[in-house]
């Protein structure tokens, strides 16, 4: 499900001037899309988040324990 | 970590809700009902209860990473069988309105949501705590993916008896995020869930086995009967109910889960035998709800209901003794 990128609606063509073949998305599918690639966006954020929680907490106790 | 989709599987029932919205996209829903919701609430309880009861506590917030790792672990692996069974769950009533046999949520999609999540949940449990509790956690997934999902669920009436491992691991790893290790506390409370599994599951398939036979799953009343089957609940209440006496004898369970586990248990057994005298499951039937049943299935129905609350019951006096402090032991009380 790739969305032409050309604004104007041309054909796409690869080096040989053959036509290649693409899929128009609907409105409720780009918006899905759309929904999807900030979910995915907030998920990577979070998980990032937590492995700098995790690695925050860890470190204070070692040195906490060190001490 | 257990699916209920055509078995109803190690850990808990579970049921597909109707679809989110009648679009052919999908809606954040869609990937929460892939998670299977129901069966991960018991899985996070049963954790959790396992952590809580160890001897030993680690930093409140990594305890509460490592249980949010579990959620996790158990979505993923219920996305990955929702996946590789939508086959046979579009052929099934209960199954049918699922996000990937409707269409709502691609196959593709699925595999990679519950290959993704999978990778994340042990990699966050393994830095959040120890390497145990993340070797757990991945061989449970695997354990239901691959074993039961992928092998036994299709192959054998055995299946859910086995593939009841994967469900009964949570509480093991709730215990081994705190120790580091794994004891036989630890073995008694996977023991528990594991022989909890059989007469859970059968009682569902009693009264659903029509959906079982058409999606050719061979569930015992498909393959053995009914007849065999409540027979064999019976038998397994009674291993069931002996696993329940084990956290009573290591001193795990205090007064409060001695009550739990008695009283409980009493009911429990009651219950097995109502089925085994009741023509349970004798015809095929398949309703459209998880707790539908006809009248003669009504046994049946009424031991599965049960069966999950039992399991919480014993699980939360478990957490009420050790979390809050109300861990009084038999020996205490009596010397």
């Amino acid at each position: 499900m790739t969305e032409p990128t050309n604004p104007a609606h041309e054909p796409l063509r690869d080096g040989q001037g053959n036509i290649i073949e693409t899929v128009e998305l609907t409105a409720e599918e780009q918006a899905a899309r759309k929904r999807r690639a900030r979910f995915t966006a907030l998920a990577l954020v979070a998980f990032i988040a937590l492995i700098f929680v995790v690695t925050v907490v860890r470190l204070i106790s070692n040195v906490g324990g060190g001490a | 970590m257990t699916d209920t989709s055509a078995a109803s599987g190690p850990g808990g029932a579970e049921t597909s809700a109707p679809p989110a919205a009648s679009s052919t996209t999908a809606g954040w829903r869609d990937y929460v009902l892939l998670m299977k919701p129901r069966v991960m609430t018991l899985v996070v309880f049963t954790g959790l209860a396992g952590y809580v009861a160890a001897p030993v506590a680690i930093n409140p917030l990594l305890a509460a990473i490592a249980i949010l790792a579990i959620a996790v672990g158990a979505g993923a692996a219920g996305a990955f069988n929702m996946a590789y069974d939508s086959d046979i769950d579009a052929l099934m009533k209960r199954t049918r309105r699922r996000p990937v046999p409707t269409g709502r949520v691609p196959k593709d999609e699925a595999y990679a949501f519950a290959g993704v999540m999978s990778l994340g949940s042990v990699l966050l449990m393994g830095l959040a705590t120890n390497y145990v509790a993340a070797g757990l956690l991945a061989f449970s997934i695997f354990f239901y993916c691959v074993i039961y999902t992928m092998w036994l669920k299709r192959s054998t009436p055995q299946n859910i008896v086995i593939g009841g491992a994967a469900g009964a691991f949570p509480p093991m790893i709730g215990w081994a995020v705190a120790t580091g290790s794994v004891s036989l506390d630890a073995v008694i409370l996977f023991a528990i869930i594991f022989l909890w599994t059989p007469p859970h599951s059968w009682a569902l398939a009693l009264y659903k086995s029509g959906d079982y036979q058409a999606a050719s799953v061979p569930m015992m009343p498909v393959a053995k009967g009914a007849a065999s089957t409540r027979f064999q609940i019976v038998i397994y209440t009674a291993l069931y109910l002996a696993a329940t006496v084990g956290p009573v004898l290591t001193g795990l369970g205090g007064v409060v889960y001695t009550i739990a586990a008695g009283v409980g248990g009493a009911l429990f057994a009651a219950l097995a035998v109502k089925v085994w005298r009741s023509k349970a499951g004798d015809v095929p039937n398949a309703e459209d709800e998880l707790y539908a049943v006809r009248a003669g299935d009504k046994a049946a129905r009424d031991l599965f209901a049960y069966s999950i609350a039992h399991l919480s019951l014993l699980f939360a006096a478990l957490l009420v003794e050790h979390g809050a402090g109300a861990h009084v032991s038999l020996t205490q009380l009596i010397g």
